[in-house]
């Protein structure tokens, strides 16, 4: 992978780090990468963006505790083999605490009802 | 055990620590009590409107005047009487420099590499040449852009442990600021040095800095890790008809034309926003650096 | 367009320093023409009228209205034809009604009315020409007198049939108004430089009383050097401190090559050759015979340029290192950063040596020269006695007006004028009473005199000493010496 296959929009409300590690989820589960795919350093990331090479490491580190990614030994991170097993259910409900947060703030904007909303959603999650 | 010593105190003194430090000219205040400590390895973006002290804060880090309170220290020696050493470990470079006039860039490279014992001339002479920089005009005959990029090409060189630079973009265009910002990140992340920048454009903060401090009206209004602004902070606008229920503890408020209210406000102990955010008709939006700052400093 | 813009127009495109100065000068002359017009009865009492009158038409001429060029040029870029014009025209109006008013009283009173009024306008042109003029020109309009004068017994001899001065003055006035017509017309289109020697002096207006100058100096054009920069940064390091200061200190601090020199050196003498070359010229003109009154005049010279050079060497010393330090982006953050100068005492007791030498030295050389025109004269030890006294007060306000700013607190200017004038007058009193009291019908109240100079010095010498002494605590009490003093 080269480290232009990203994007860093500085002006976002999302941190640099965390467009990174949102960027390296889909590119896995759009299967541009692979398991076993090397990732580009820390320097050659930082340099190509001119972004703090400590926030590529805070992201890269974020990745890998989620079972993105995998350190290799002497050669630097790669797409980890196998990425569901390893997080239990609580940990992957975490990934989308962003998303139901800003779910939840809409609705009670828009002043819907819970049990409205969330049988929407449930139906949603059957299809 | 001397030198042992030594090591463990250079290792935890602070590149850049300021205690109550304030400044005014003929009457009007510049700098009110500024408590601040920059870490070994970070890299620092103050931002500040424009006249809210951003270069007077610099200059008096650095010892370049003489405060009217309090103190500031580099290397843990004080600004004001720093040694050779410490001076060494430097390079600072001020907003619109204009020194050494006379001189030619490569006359300036020359005088000024017989002071530091660690110059880097392979460095200094491939960043000119990379930058169009013409070695044998006269500095005085640079225009603003290619005279900062001097200074940083000659910042740089001296292999600092701590740079400082006043507003390093301004006078740069988007090209050479991006080059710019990529030889400061590399440099904070692979040789560990601290750099400290002032700048009003928020995106190159955004960018390579690790902490962020907001100065507004010679006041330290926030320090805190980069992400954190964006994390911790979020604007929290409430109804005319809550405007009373506004929490207490916000960074800034602003009143509308309509009775209602906007506050800036900060994530408690436990990551929870403040109680309002809860109750309905209140929106909670999560702000980007530059809106942050937009609130803050108006 | 009506009269009051016309006539409003140059004045709002002058500085207001300058606008006033040039105002009160000018009503000073008519004042004091009025007062000999009006004690006066001799039969060339008109001729004093009319050349004191004169003398105030070249401070508004020179210094005032050229700025309308500066303005004609401002609106032809900014696309403002009205305004343009209005610059244009305001030149002739002023210029009818400076002279048409006192050309009235003239009439009025039945003096002769075409000779002065030729004089007025040649001065008028020729005030207004040396504004538009190249700088590189304009220096050696100094010497303009010295020259007329040698050349003027040659000039019949080389033109016998020249006529009659109108003829020759109405010449001199086309060709003057030729050449602002050219220069006008080259500036006013942006094709002659505002920067450098070749800019004319109106530039000098653009920037207030010191600013074009001073700029000069600090882009290094000022410094008539050939190659480039002309600094020498070979010698300087951590091991010779005082040198590198210096180069840091930049302008006539920068250590130079010796090649720098040779061509600086040859600068100088062409421009001495100048003077000394029509005095040798009116030497030989006229066989010895007035010997004795060049003589004189290059003791003259000698004494003034002494005069002269010791107040400048202070006040250019102050304006330069004043300069230095009031901005906070030049050479200071750069020095209190710099290491390889030692420890503060160090860095203090160094930079006191690398600014001070120099105006100190030439102090000194002024009184060398001083000391040469001593020669000629027969009854010397006054004189030179007189000398080394006021140079030595005038060292003695240079170093307190620079340790001062070195101590962080500057003086203003309305500290400056008057040290310094006050140093001018009391050398060249000096000079007066010591050559009366050399002469051999010494005035009888000469004793009184010198009396009085020496309180005068005394004075002055004490307030010099305060002020280095104040300026000497200062530094004292600074941690690092490399602080800015804000503006």
């Amino acid at each position: 992978m080269d480290a232009s296959l990203l994007t860093i929009q500085p002006g976002s409300a999302e941190p640099i780090y965390r467009q990174i590690v949102e960027q390296l989820r889909r590119l896995i589960a759009g299967g541009q990468l692979g398991a076993g795919d090397l990732l580009p350093s820390v320097r050659e990331v930082a340099a190509f963006h001119a972004i703090n090479p400590m926030t590529v490491s805070r992201a890269y580190g974020m990745a890998e505790s989620e079972g993105l990614l995998a350190r290799l030994r002497g050669k630097g991170m790669a797409v980890a083999a196998t990425t569901r097993p390893t997080q239990t259910q609580a940990q992957r409900l975490a990934l989308l605490e962003p998303q139901l947060e800003a779910l939840s703030r809409h609705a009670r904007e828009l002043e819907l009802p819970a049990d409205v909303v969330l049988r929407r959603l449930g139906r949603l999650l059957e299809n | 055990m001397n030198a042992l010593l030594q090591d463990a105190h250079e290792r935890f003194d602070p590149p850049l620590a300021a205690r109550g430090l304030g400044h005014g000219y003929e009457g009007a205040t510049v700098l009110r009590c500024i408590n601040l400590d920059v870490a070994p390895g970070s890299v620092l973006g103050l931002i500040g409107r424009n006249g809210a002290g951003k270069s007077t804060l610099l200059r008096a880090l650095l010892g370049l005047l003489e405060p009217t309170t309090g103190e500031a220290r580099v290397f843990g020696t004080p600004a004001l009487a720093m040694d050779d050493t410490v001076r060494q470990r430097i390079a600072y470079v001020p907003q619109q420099p204009e020194a050494l006039a006379w001189l030619t860039v490569e006359q300036m490279f020359d005088y000024l590499s017989r002071f530091y014992p660690s110059w880097n001339h392979a460095f200094a002479s491939d960043t000119l040449a990379r930058w169009q920089l013409p070695e044998n005009k006269l500095l005085g005959k640079l225009s603003p852009g290619e005279r900062q990029r001097v200074e940083l090409v000659r910042a740089l060189s001296s292999e600092p442990d701590l740079l400082v630079l006043d507003e390093p973009a301004a006078a740069l265009d988007p090209v050479a600021r991006r080059e710019l910002l990529r030889e400061i990140a590399l440099r904070a992340g692979e040789a560990g040095i601290t750099v400290l920048f002032s700048t009003h454009i928020v995106s190159d903060l955004e960018r390579v800095a690790s902490e962020i401090a907001f100065l507004h009206e010679g006041r330290l209004l926030l320090h805190c890790p980069v992400d954190d602004t964006k994390e911790r902070y979020a604007r929290l606008w409430l109804p005319a008809r809550l405007a009373s229920s506004t929490p207490t503890s916000t960074l800034s408020r602003r009143s509308h034309a309509d009775g209602s209210v906007s506050v800036v406000v900060e994530r408690d102990a436990h990551g929870r926003w403040p109680e309002a955010h809860a109750q309905p008709g209140v929106r909670l939006d999560v702000l980007g650096l530059e809106d942050l700052f937009v609130e803050i400093a108006e | 367009m009506n009269a009051a813009t016309l006539l409003l127009t140059p004045w709002r495109a002058a500085p207001s320093g300058a606008r006033w100065m040039v105002v009160v000068f000018y009503l000073l002359t008519c004042l004091v023409a009025t007062a000999i017009a009006v004690f006066g009865h001799t039969a060339t009492t008109w001729l004093a009228v009319s050349l004191t009158y004169g003398l105030g038409l070249f401070a508004p001429w020179a210094f005032l209205f050229p700025g309308a060029a500066l303005l004609a040029k401002d609106a032809r870029q900014l696309r403002i034809p009205r305004l343009e014009r209005l610059a244009i025209l305001a030149l002739p109006a002023y210029a009818v009604a400076m002279l048409a008013l006192p050309a009235a009283v003239f009439a009025a009173l039945g003096w002769p009315l075409v000779k002065p009024m030729l004089v007025w306008t040649l001065v008028m042109a020729g005030a207004f020409a040396f504004a538009l003029l190249p700088r590189y020109v304009t220096v050696f309009c100094g010497f303009l007198p010295t020259l007329g004068n040698a050349l003027a017994p040659g000039w019949v001899r080389l033109f016998p049939h020249a006529g009659s001065w109108p003829t020759w003055t109405i010449a001199l006035l086309v060709l003057l108004l030729i050449m602002i017509g050219w220069r006008w017309h080259g500036f006013i289109r942006g094709r002659i430089s505002e920067q450098g020697w070749s800019s004319p002096m109106v530039v000098q207006l653009r920037y207030g009383s010191w600013g074009a100058w001073s700029q000069m100096q600090a882009t290094g054009r000022l410094s008539l050097m050939i190659g480039k920069g002309g600094g020498q940064v070979d010698g300087c390091g951590p091991s010779r401190p005082i040198r590198s200061l210096r180069m840091a200190l930049g302008g006539w601090y920068t250590p130079r090559s010796w090649l720098h020199h040779v061509q600086q050196m040859g600068i100088m003498l062409v421009l001495i050759s100048v003077p000394v070359g029509a005095l040798l010229l009116a030497h030989l003109h006229d066989g010895g015979a007035s010997s004795r009154m060049s003589g004189s005049a290059l003791l003259g010279a000698v004494f003034g340029f002494a005069a002269m050079a010791s107040p400048l060497v202070c006040l250019l010393s102050w304006v330069w290192l004043s300069r230095r330090w009031q901005r906070v982006n030049m050479e200071l953050p750069m020095l209190a950063l710099l290491p390889g100068l030692g420890s503060n005492a160090m860095r203090k007791r160094n930079l006191l040596r690398a600014a001070l030498t120099r105006p100190l030295v030439a102090h000194a050389a002024c009184l060398g020269v001083g000391l040469i025109g001593c020669h000629w004269l027969t009854r010397v030890t006054p004189l030179i006695g007189v000398q080394v006294v006021a140079i030595t007060i005038g060292a003695l306000a240079t170093t307190g007006l620079m340790l001062d700013i070195l101590g962080g607190k500057p003086h203003s200017l309305w500290t400056v004028a008057p040290l310094l004038g006050a140093v001018f007058v009391l050398q060249n009193v000096g000079l007066v009473v010591t050559a009366m009291l050399g002469s051999n019908h010494a005035p009888a109240h000469s004793t009184t005199m010198l009396a009085v100079l020496m309180a005068g010095w005394i004075l002055l010498a004490g307030w010099a000493t305060r002020l280095a002494l104040a300026g000497w605590r200062a530094l004292e009490t600074r941690l690092q010496p490399f602080v800015a003093n804000p503006a």
